[in-house]
């Protein structure tokens, strides 16, 4: 396959020591050293604590983790899901701190390592204006793509995310949303309908709810006409469920227009024009998926290996796409969505 | 009720016997046809929703939301509407028009004239589809 952009490939840091080197504030960095903080493990879900370590650590080697792309691949955005654990974590402040330091290494180890790695960079959704200066402090590096965050338990459209939904559409970066691994506990991140998942088998399963929810809220609640340029991807979430919510929520508005007067073009419209689902290559393969793909907007879907998850082999796990939109969904849906010059937003201005 | 024609228009009743947003429904030339006042203005149409065919007539009459910006609300009553009983879909009383564009699809309005403080629909000429 020719040109491929994968959207979602997980760096893994495994050194604390490591880590806490780019730990800019002294007092933090000593604070993490004395206490007993660990590394969120590579995959947190319920029960990960009874599971060990199954990541291979090539997954933790930038060098190794490049020799390892495929020829095809054109590019691969980092994804750091370590930094998506945050959404269980009760201090904001450490929260910020922990995502300054994986974005700082990320920065100096990974991007070096490899032209085709792009850097989606961590933010803590706790504090939106905290997010929004880490956006601004290390949004402009070079192969910096886009910001990602996991969500807390409060729907994407409200303004607790407006200031870095502002920062992200002033640098012209795309705001990557992924599950932390703690969806459904009672406190701090996304809720869904059946509180407390007790496996990870049952809260993968339930994860599309709290992408539904999210997806209705930035439509209802005018994210999009309050931040044009803001694009969101939802990785790790699945996309199979999205045409029935968009059928629903089209059908919903022609009738309850008059409770949402800012919405002009049927919600189906603004989510074909700023909200994309990532298919994840380790999960979304069964036959019937790509004939779920068919009934979305052709600009919807891109492509996500979910290294080190996955395999990698982005030829086999699109074979099944349709022919039309197989390409798209490779890699033109995601240069579209990725490759606006950091900046555009703000020349524009 | 039964309306009283004439050459060119058909004679509902008289301007008195229509109360503020509340629609008389006639059989004109074997149509449903619904009539309202707003004020001074009398509106007229086809008693059959475009969606799917609900008596129409039956929905509310009123002013509605403008396009705004996000969490605020701007009623104006300069362009009223009639909503569907079923499913809400509002259409423009002047000229069947899917309000917000919901649908393409349009309401079958008509002509109304006052002429002496008795109203009038006509068939002709001004009616839309």
């Amino acid at each position: 396959m020719s040109g491929v952009f994968d959207a979602e490939l997980h760096p893994l840091i495994t050194s604390r020591a490591g880590l806490l080197e780019y730990v800019s504030d002294p007092s933090w960095r000593q604070r993490l050293s004395d206490g007993e903080f660990a590394l969120p493990q590579a995959s947190p879900h319920p029960g990960a604590e009874l599971e060990g370590s199954a990541v291979d650590p090539v997954a933790a080697d930038p060098v190794a983790v490049a020799a390892g792309l495929g020829p095809d691949v054109e590019a691969a955005l980092l994804v750091p899901a370590q930094a998506m654990a945050t959404a269980g974590w009760l201090s904001h402040t450490m929260a910020a701190v922990f995502c300054a330091a994986v974005n700082d290494l990320l920065i100096a180890e990974w991007l070096p390592a490899e032209p085709r790695f792009r850097l989606a960079i961590a933010v803590a959704p706790h504090d939106g204006f905290a997010a929004a200066e880490e956006i601004e402090r290390v949004g402009r590096q070079p192969g910096v793509a886009a910001v990602c965050m996991p969500l807390m338990a409060v729907n994407m459209g409200q303004r607790h995310y407006h200031p870095i939904y502002a920062a992200a559409e002033r640098l012209g970066l795309p705001v990557v949303v992924h599950p932390g691994g703690f969806e459904g506990a009672v406190i701090g991140p996304a809720a869904l309908g059946g509180i407390g998942p007790r496996t990870p088998e049952e809260s993968f399963t339930l994860l599309p709810q709290v992408a539904t929810a999210n997806v209705a809220s930035l439509i209802y609640d005018g994210a999009f006409q309050q931040f044009p340029g803001l694009r969101v991807v939802f990785a790790g979430f699945g996309f199979s469920w999205a045409p029935p919510v968009l059928w629903r929520a089209d059908s919903e508005w022609r009738g309850l227009r008059v409770e949402v007067p800012w919405l002009t073009k049927p919600p189906s419209e603004y989510v074909g024009d700023h909200i994309r689902f990532l298919v994840d290559a380790a999960c979304e393969l069964r036959p019937e998926a790509w004939r779920v793909a068919a009934m979305l907007p052709e600009s919807s879907l891109i492509y996500g290996s979910d290294l080190p998850f996955g395999d990698g082999d982005a030829e086999r796990a699109l074979a099944g796409a349709p022919a039309e939109l197989r390409e798209r969904i490779a890699a033109g849906n995601a240069r579209e969505t990725f490759a606006a010059p950091v900046g555009a937003a703000e020349a524009g201005r | 009720m039964t309306a009283t024609a004439t050459a060119e228009r058909h004679c509902v009743g008289s301007v008195d016997e229509f109360e503020e947003n509340r629609f008389r429904v006639f059989e004109i030339a074997g149509r449903p046809i619904g009539v309202v006042r707003r004020g001074e203005e009398f509106f007229a149409v086809r008693n059959r929703c475009p969606h799917q065919g609900a008596e129409i007539c039956g929905g509310r009459v009123s002013g509605t939301m403008l396009a705004s910006d996000p969490g605020e609300f701007l009623y104006s009553d300069a362009e009223p509407v009639l909503a569907c009983p079923w499913h809400r879909w509002e259409f423009r009383l002047a000229d069947g028009c899917s309000v917000g564009a919901v649908t393409g699809k349009r309401l079958v309005t008509y002509e109304v004239e006052v002429d002496d403080g008795e109203v009038y629909v006509k068939l002709r000429g001004g009616r839309t589809r």
